[in-house]
């Protein structure tokens, strides 16, 4: 085993196959960087490429802009509160009011850093559990998934902030939203109202743009003043700092690491519901979980600890078991056949040292990148010092290009300014984003995994040992939540009395 | 849900709030009245959700129509007592929203004049993107924007510009091959 990961890093480390990574980081980087064209859509377009290539150049070139693009994209989500993809929409929450607050740089730091240690944590899973892998992921069935994605929807409750009642409703819409579009269980066209572009459904990526990209140009617009807050100090600072706080921090950035590759794991599941149940978690284990949404460094090393180490989870069961868990390993999946190669236990015997390199790519390119972007991160953090207006044009064709690029359609555009709307009525009137957002990401997933539960098993599902398991797991977390509500609303009305007896 | 006033005592309502939750309420009736419909295994999970739903939104009316006929709620002398400098309290929600309470307080205080240029520039972009293509707003929108609001010199504007599109030539055309937003009269052609 040990020679196959020292062969696995050698040919890694050859020049064809370092050039190759060289050119992928490059165009993850900046693809990475405009949010709607993730690592999926440049996979896909760079495939073609790899024909002919040996398997590890190939996996050098398309691992290493996927990794990557997962890295940047939380770039555009703390400077500008846009995210990358659907499932960076969890550094949102923290990192761009640390932004606001003058601490780009800080926030920059430690999203770079903790995502390198999730990579490495994702890798580190992928290099020890694939001999076993195998019996955990076929002991997960439909029920199974299904309650993993009950678990993702408590975090609603956790989301709130508070305000209970509002984040049950936006839930409840987001889970509406996903349901639009052909049922795929009996083919009959669901909230459509004519309209054949929302025959398959309306896209993840208009909506989390729209939702939390809208408000911020609006606001831009609006106050006509920098993202940072004018009585922030102009110095960047903090850089170094951040990446400190990923070591201060090790224990968030450790769990939302396992969380994300544990869950990454899971195929179908992964990201979207990984990052709000680490975001959650690190919420409920905080010593100052009041600090979360208002730009708490924990809230951010979590999602960004959770983001990269999904990859690694992602791939584990495409390397063992021939199942890609996200689009990204879907892609992967037909670079392996084209390369030849067959996923399953040759992959753990004759191609080891080939499932080795990918665990080494994803820690050199997630090295490169942070080594690459060091640099970068002062410039970039000084954008939010920019006046208002000179970033709005830019901004908006952001925003555009990032709803449009996904499936090239203008109908993504629209959807994209009603989400906008709807994100600046929630700020406007206190009504939770999170929820709506977590809601459209899994109800889409809850169905289908139900509809399956009672189709193959009845009822009995919900006697399975796993589901008994995690539906307990749920049942605790609603429970702290809700303790931990009621413990803060008694905290403030004591010191809301206390001040006004004084 | 009602808004702190900072001089007078009676609570002053939130009328975005009832109109939420009345669209919501709307939204989700409609959504389950739209499941009647359909065949019981396509109906089943989206009527558990709408009906779900509008018995939260249900709750959440009979909430505000309490929080409107009772005379006061009993934390609001105290939030008051803590904000009462002159400032205005903002809801009570607030206090945990950070970040989101400055975009409150934008939107909130912006006056109709302000909401009305901007809603006319975004109007001008989109419109543009919809008639035109991006090809040309791009250009068109960002040299008036720049000019009015910011008050950026013509060499910025052109460097801005210059920038932006090289950047999305580069990226769209030479790397990845995909297709920019035409509009309906594609003056740039395909």
């Amino acid at each position: 085993m040990l020679d196959a990961a020292l062969s696995g890093l050698l040919q890694v480390l050859s020049p064809d196959s370092m050039m190759l990574m060289m050119i992928g980081i490059f165009i993850g980087f900046i693809v990475g960087v405009l949010p709607g064209i993730g690592g999926p859509v440049a996979m896909a377009l760079m495939l073609p490429f790899t024909f002919g290539m040996e398997p590890i150049h190939v996996f050098s070139f398309l691992l290493g802009m996927k990794v990557v693009t997962s890295t940047t994209g939380d770039i555009t989500a703390v400077l500008f509160g846009i995210p990358g993809e659907a499932t960076s929409a969890a550094t949102v929450l923290d990192g761009h009011p640390m932004a606001r607050k003058g601490q780009a740089g800080r926030a920059l730091g430690a999203v770079l850093m903790s995502s390198l240690v999730g990579a490495v944590i994702g890798a580190a899973m992928l290099a020890v559990s694939i001999p076993v892998i195998r019996p955990i992921v076929l002991a997960f069935g439909p029920p199974e998934f299904f309650m993993l994605t009950v678990v993702g929807l408590i975090f609603i409750a956790s989301l709130s902030r508070g305000q209970m009642l509002r984040g049950l409703i936006m839930g409840c819409l987001g889970l509406l939203i996903a349901l639009v579009g052909i049922d795929p269980q009996a083919g009959v066209p669901r909230y459509v109202f004519g309209q054949l572009e929302l025959w398959e459904g309306i896209g993840i990526v208009p909506v989390v743009i729209g939702l939390f990209g809208g408000p911020e140009i609006l606001q831009l617009m609006l106050s006509k003043e920098s993202i940072a807050s004018s009585t922030a100090s102009r110095k960047i600072v903090g850089v170094g700092q951040g990446i400190l706080d990923t070591f201060r921090y090790w224990k968030t950035v450790a769990v939302a690491g396992v969380i994300g590759s544990a869950i990454g794991v899971i195929p179908g599941v992964g990201g979207s519901v990984a990052q709000f149940i680490a975001y959650g978690h690190a919420k409920q284990t905080s010593k100052h979980p009041e600090e979360f949404g208002k730009g708490s460094i924990e809230g951010l090393l979590a999602a960004g600890g959770n983001n990269n180490a999904k990859d690694g989870g992602s791939l584990i069961p495409m390397i063992a078991i021939g199942l890609p868990g996200s689009v990204s390993a879907a892609i992967l999946l037909n670079a392996f056949l084209i390369s030849g190669l067959n996923p399953g236990p040759e992959m753990l015997t004759t191609h080891l040292d080939v499932t080795f390199s990918m665990v080494w790519i994803t820690i050199i390119a997630n090295i490169i990148v942070v080594i690459v972007s060091l640099p970068l991160l002062k410039p970039l953090a000084r954008l939010t010092f920019t006046e208002g207006p000179v970033l709005v044009p830019f901004l908006l064709i952001l925003v555009v290009l990032g709803a449009y690029a996904e499936n090239n359609s203008m109908f993504d555009i629209w959807v994209m300014v009603v989400s906008a709307f709807v994100g600046i009525a929630c700020l406007r009137w206190n009504w939770p984003r999170a929820p709506l957002l977590l809601g459209a990401v899994l109800g889409d997933l809850c169905e289908r995994y139900l509809f399956l539960s009672s189709s193959l098993y009845g009822l009995s599902w919900v006697q399975r040992p796993l589901v008994i398991l995690l539906g307990m797991a749920a049942m605790a977390i609603l429970f702290k939540t809700g303790w931990d509500v009621r413990k803060q609303a008694r905290s403030k009305q004591a010191g809301s009395l206390k001040e006004v007896r004084s | 849900m009602t808004t702190g006033s900072s001089s007078g005592a009676t609570p002053k309502v939130a009328y975005g709030d009832w109109i939420i939750t009345i669209g919501l309420i709307a939204i989700m009736a409609g959504a389950y009245a739209l499941t009647l419909k359909w065949p019981a295994g396509a109906a089943f999970f989206p009527r558990l959700l709408s009906a779900t739903g509008l018995f939260l939104c249900l709750i959440k009316l009979a909430s505000l129509l309490w929080q409107a006929v009772s005379p006061a709620i009993p934390e609001r002398p105290a939030a008051r007592a803590v904000h009462g400098n002159g400032e205005v309290a903002l809801v009570e929600g607030d206090e945990d929203q950070g970040n989101e309470d400055e975009f409150h307080k934008i939107f909130t205080h912006a006056d109709a004049r302000i909401w009305a240029s901007v809603i006319g520039w975004l109007a001008l972009f989109f419109v543009g993107l919809y008639t035109v293509g991006l090809l040309v707003t791009l250009p068109v929108f960002t040299v008036l924007y720049l000019r009015v609001v910011a008050r950026a010199s013509w060499l910025v504007c052109l460097l801005y510009v210059l920038g932006t599109a090289g950047l999305i030539y580069l990226l769209f055309d030479l790397f990845l091959h995909l297709p920019l937003p035409q509009g309906i009269f594609p003056i740039t052609g395909e």
